[in-house]
């Protein structure tokens, strides 16, 4: 299918990646710690992290992979919306209190302060490489398929686009970057 | 490896067991209603098709209700854990 691009749209995306640019760069002079980083200094309140949670949870890969899953395999697939849920009750009451004990802003942080050893770090960095490839995958496809009808670029263009986008979110102010954006 | 300091300035926390504790049982609780859901899901799902509530099915009724559950779990975790912190470490403070 071939799309044109609305200049209205197009407008407003670069609008609104400028202005993303602009408060990661503002965050990023402010972030100099790791726990600027990690944690945005402990300064944002908790309603604003709660929204912050609730906006990474409705992302595209949220939409678009539910969606898609009820769409070819009827009732099996809603049954991910409701799994994927439990997973936070396992954080709240399981994982959260003993890591901010530890003083620890991740998880692989906290098995290197408890075990120390090589083998602990190896299998949490594939295992953090294999959860972040199979989120990132369906995210990108859907930032792409997004684009493509709202601007008119290929497929693979909205991908590279929105990525380095998110990189460059992520890399410069990390949490508060995040929270806000 | 150099690694960073704490993520967290904390004293020493009295209510750490009682917080362990409570999340511990709240999870079990959780786990044992989901473990209904899917078993309901697995061994007879037609039951997942009768209307139980405001002309919904069981299946949105109880999938719906597990995310509530959550959330209302949550808080009172919250609120317990926050109240307990506040008892026990003011007294911590006020012994001194």
């Amino acid at each position: 299918m071939i799309y044109n691009a609305s200049p209205f749209a197009v407008a407003i995306f670069v609008a609104f990646v400028l202005a993303v640019l602009w408060m990661s760069s503002f965050f990023a002079k402010k972030t100099t710690t790791s726990k600027g980083y990690y944690a945005a200094g402990g300064d944002i309140h908790w309603g604003v992290n709660g929204i912050a949670f609730a906006g990474d949870y409705l992302s595209a890969a949220s939409f678009l992979g539910i969606c898609g899953m009820i769409a070819f395999s009827g009732y099996d697939g809603f049954l991910y919306s409701i799994g994927y849920l439990a997973g936070w009750v396992v954080a709240l009451f399981i994982v959260a209190e003993p890591m901010k004990r530890l003083g620890k802003y991740t998880f692989t942080d906290a098995l290197n302060n408890k075990y120390n050893s090589r083998g602990i770090h190896l299998t949490a960095a594939i295992s953090t490489l294999i959860v972040s490839l199979c989120y990132l995958v369906p995210q990108m496809v859907g930032a792409g398929s997004l684009v493509t009808p709202l601007l008119g670029m290929p497929h693979y263009v909205g991908v590279i686009l929105v990525g380095a986008i998110v990189i460059f979110i992520v890399a410069t102010a990390g949490m508060a970057s995040t929270t806000y954006v | 490896m150099g690694g960073h300091g704490p993520s967290t300035d904390w004293g020493e926390d009295k209510a750490i067991g009682f917080k362990t504790t409570l999340g511990l049982w709240l999870f079990l609780l959780y786990v044992l209603v989901y473990i209904g859901f899917i078993w309901i899901n697995v061994a007879s799902p037609e039951t997942m098709e009768v209307k139980v509530f405001a002309g919904q099915n069981l299946a949105v009724v109880y999938g719906f209700g597990l995310i509530a559950l959550a959330f209302v779990m949550g808080i009172i975790y919250d609120i317990l854990c926050t109240n307990k912190e506040d008892e026990l470490n003011e007294k911590e403070d006020s012994d001194k």
